[in-house]
């Protein structure tokens, strides 16, 4: 079985240019910008918890959000403070998503939550929707780390610098997150 | 299995995007279709609603003072009132402030206001500010003259604005809002609150609005309408700046504050226009705060508001389902589905009175 290759995350060697002329009002400078991005901020959104389904309504959210916020990017990485606006937007549905899920439950509602679809025809897929329903019981803090390091490959030094804290909280939040993990997995019947 | 093995599994499968995610999304963003809107409404956009059309250049320029002269000069037909500033030309005079009266009969050309006014046997009072000039012709005839263009007038009174963009930084800070360049046009209202008057305090105000709507900046929203509170305690804009700050509060997620601030708007500026939306956001943070009956009372007078029914009529039905008043939550879906079949709530309420239990 093949891994599927992580993402480039820290290869924006031309994002300044084109930040700059998309703050003069190019727009194929800001079409660019999202081509060379989308994949990016699709794949973190999925890795964030966002619903399969969601998922092009998150990335027009957080697209949206950075086109109006240009001015306030300044330095860093855009993909980095892309990334956060991505955590933002699917934070702010997360949050969304409960309010309706307890206006739900209250009426009794059976579609609460967004079932994952489950491809039985794919292993790798099944696997992968087992893996998110387990993630799911996490909290978002270790989730995200677990996520980026288990599943899309990152370093623990890229993961730092796209949350913005220290390498060293990346290890012992991804310690916890792992524990966390593996006690919810063997519940499941996996072995350690 | 084990769970490295799940794990490994997992991270194979593919997650990239549809083939035409990346076009659809592009063209939703390019043809600005809105994002799905909160059910939870926010009332963004109400202190700029509140602004827009209120605030024009023509009112809001203050009048300079005049600087101190002596003048108070005669000549064949013109007196010049004291504090006036008149400077002679070489067919005239050119007015930068102050009261002028002409009566005479020799043709005599007049600067105001960046245009030329010709008089010929013309009896007028010319009173001139830097963002206004009034031009009261008693008899006789004067011929305006603009950027080539030549206007007769006969007896009337005659108001001059300033001309073109350059003379109007307000307009020009607009004009950067719009454009979005927010950091520009943050500096632009920067400027104009140094002034004075009417003007400065706009420009507090507008600076607040664009900090909170465009640039996310709450507490420098806060900032901009504490220094126009401090330096106009009595301004005109009062309830304008209150909505901003009221906005702002609530977008820092001080509910009580927020409340207090609402509740104070409503018993000032209960008649407004914006008086609905306000109530409505009191009920929201009323609700956050616990006060359920305060809350239910305020979204139950908004059932039928043009502005917040929508909204108040679902958070209505949702307020009853959070103290499980399951009936009574149902009932008010209902009411709300007849009251707005295409609400932007009706298809959740559609979705959870079919949801079977």
């Amino acid at each position: 079985m093949t891994a599927a290759p992580a993402m480039q995350v820290f290869e924006n060697t031309s994002d300044l240019e084109l930040l700059a002329r998309c703050r003069e009002g190019e727009a194929g400078a800001w079409e660019k910008l999202y081509s060379e991005h989308f994949t990016f901020a699709w794949r973190m959104a999925r890795r964030l918890g966002a619903p399969p389904a969601d998922l092009e309504d998150v990335v027009q959210d957080a697209f949206s959000v950075a086109h109006r916020k240009l001015d306030d990017f300044h330095e860093g990485r855009f993909s980095t403070w892309l990334y956060r606006i991505v955590a933002h937007v699917v934070a702010g549905r997360r949050r969304r998503q409960k309010v309706r899920d307890f206006f739900s439950g209250i009426l009794g509602s059976a579609e609460a939550t967004h079932p994952v679809a489950v491809d039985d025809q794919v292993s790798a897929r099944r696997a992968l929707v087992r893996v998110e329903q387990l993630l799911n019981q996490l909290s978002p803090k270790k989730r995200e780390v677990f996520a980026l390091k288990e599943l899309e490959g990152l370093t623990h030094e890229a993961i730092g610098e796209l949350l913005g804290i220290p390498t060293a909280t990346v290890r012992t939040r991804l310690f916890h997150a792992r524990a966390d993990f593996e006690r919810l997995a063997r519940a499941e019947g996996l072995e350690p | 299995m084990k769970v490295d093995q799940l794990l490994a599994e997992a991270r194979a499968a593919d997650i990239a995007p549809p083939p035409n995610a990346r076009a659809r999304v592009l063209e939703r963003l390019s043809t600005a279709r809105p994002a799905r809107t909160s059910p939870w409404l926010a009332l963004a956009g109400v202190t700029a609603a509140a602004l827009g059309g209120f605030v024009t250049w023509n009112m809001l320029r203050a009048p300079s003072a005049p600087a101190p002269t002596e003048v108070a000069a005669t000549d064949d037909g013109v007196t010049v009132e004291p504090g006036a500033q008149v400077t002679p030309t070489a067919r005239g005079l050119a007015i930068a402030a102050g009261r002028v009266r002409l009566s005479s009969r020799a043709t005599l050309q007049l600067e105001v206001l960046g245009r030329t006014v010709e008089c010929s046997a013309a009896t007028l009072v010319v009173e001139a500010a830097p963002a206004r000039a009034t031009l009261e012709v008693t008899s006789g005839s004067i011929t305006v003259i603009e950027e080539g263009e030549r206007v007769v007038r006969g007896p009337g009174r005659y108001v001059l604005t300033p001309l073109g963009p350059k003379a109007d930084p307000w307009a020009a800070a607009q004009a950067l809002e719009r454009q979005g360049d927010y950091a520009g046009a943050d500096r632009a209202y920067e400027a104009l609150a140094r002034g004075d008057g009417l003007l400065a305090e706009s420009a507090l105000v507008a600076q607040a609005t664009l900090r909170l709507s465009h640039r996310h900046d709450a507490p420098g929203a806060l900032a901009a309408l504490d220094a126009a509170a401090s330096r106009f305690p009595s301004g005109a804009l009062e309830p304008e700046r209150s909505l901003a700050r009221l906005e702002s509060l609530w977008a820092l997620g001080r509910a009580a504050d927020a409340r207090d601030e609402a509740q104070g708007y409503l018993e000032r500026f209960g008649r407004s226009a914006q008086a609905s939306q306000v109530r409505f956001l009191r009920a929201r943070a009323q609700e956050q705060l616990g006060a359920l009956p305060a809350a239910e009372a305020d979204y139950g007078a908004l059932l039928d508001d043009p502005a917040t029914g929508d909204d108040a009529s679902f958070a209505f039905a949702a307020l009853a389902a959070r103290q499980h008043h399951q009936a009574q939550a149902q009932a008010r879906l209902r009411s709300y589905l007849a009251r707005f079949p295409r609400g932007q709530h009706a298809r959740e309420a559609a979705t959870l009175l079919k949801t079977p239990r």
